[in-house]
């Protein structure tokens, strides 16, 4: 519901970096999401595809990597996958969790062409 | 020509909620971002805890809503401060609109500042907006599923209010797997079990604020 307002934001970091490297063209973004947060890929980038269309940002390849939801137990060390959101430690039982990926949100490279 | 970027991207809204709170703590203030879907009883909420600490404290709300002024009167006809933003489609408030929003609030005057969210049990979770907690109301009317289907809300608050629990004899909402679910996301998670229209329960919630609340706690 929300991805128009990120993929504007997007957009405005992207557009920042491709002035100070002086690009003329953009050929891909691409993402980091985890997959413990508030955004659908797919809608996002629909909107991406919206707000790009007939400007000189249009055409380019999003790639959008998923990052899994990892804990790691505070108390044995731990790490795994947390299934169904329950931040138990699958050795020990413990349930202080740290987050180590899954909140994710941020945009890892681009690639462009120069004037 | 690939350009490694590792920029967050919802960091505009992160560096304006950071002045937010840097505003708020200037001010010794407690904020509260409030959230719910729909019709969980966030105004209620309010109303109520208006009733019982506005002779304590002093409060100011921030309503959102996409749309009408309601809530905002409903508040002010307590008393205290209420500016209503209308987000105009947006499903969440963002730390720009409660920056414009402290314009127009005198935030030296307050103890205690509530931010009404725009009911919806996604995206607010992911806006910071400079509070010092986020607290969530489930209606029990809701189902016992919702930890599970929304977790990142669950997760990231400091309480939870169970509300409308007088209608528990009408319907199947397992309490306890509301707490079970929900403390398995977030092991901190303080929970109350309250009914806004039978004034049940709200007394641990009044106090959870008061003794939160820097003004009170150096009274």
């Amino acid at each position: 519901m929300h991805e128009m307002g990120i993929a504007l934001n997007i957009l405005d970091i992207v557009k920042q970096i491709m002035i100070s490297h002086e690009a003329s063209k953009l050929n891909s973004i691409c993402l980091a999401v985890g997959r413990f947060t508030a955004v659908v890929p797919h809608s996002l980038s629909f909107c991406l595809e919206i707000i790009t269309k007939n400007t000189p940002f249009e055409g380019f390849n999003l790639e959008i990597e998923q990052v899994p939801l990892i804990g790691r137990c505070i108390d044995c060390g731990n790490e795994f996958a947390v299934c169904e959101y329950r931040f138990v430690c699958t050795s020990c039982g413990s349930n202080s969790i740290e987050t180590v990926s899954g909140r994710e949100l941020f945009i890892k490279e681009i690639e462009i062409e120069r004037m | 020509m690939k350009i490694p970027v590792i920029r967050n991207i919802l960091e505009a809204n992160d560096q304006l909620a950071e002045i937010n709170k840097i505003l708020f703590k200037q001010n010794n203030l407690l904020v509260l971002n409030l959230m719910s879907s729909p019709g969980a009883g966030k105004t209620t909420l309010l109303e109520r805890t208006v009733d019982a600490l506005k002779d304590t404290i002093r409060i100011g709300v921030i309503e959102g809503d996409i749309q009408t002024t309601s809530d905002a009167e409903r508040i002010a006809k307590k008393g205290v401060a209420a500016v209503q933003i209308n987000t105009d489609g947006a499903c969440h408030l963002d730390s720009k609109m409660i920056y414009h929003a402290l314009k127009e609030i005198d935030i030296p005057s307050l103890d205690l500042l509530v931010i009404e969210n725009v009911g919806n049990l996604v995206c607010p979770a992911e806006f910071e907006v400079g509070e010092d907690h986020k607290i969530m109301i489930l209606s029990v009317t809701e189902g016992d599923d919702k930890p599970l289907k929304y977790p990142l809300m669950f997760s990231r608050s400091s309480v939870l209010l169970i509300n409308k629990i007088d209608l528990l004899p009408y319907i199947d909402t397992d309490v306890e797997k509301i707490r079970r679910d929900s403390l398995g996301i977030n092991p901190d998670l303080e929970i109350f079990e309250v009914s806004c229209r039978k004034q049940d329960g709200l007394d641990t919630w009044f106090n959870w604020i008061l003794h939160r609340t820097p003004k009170y706690k150096s009274k």
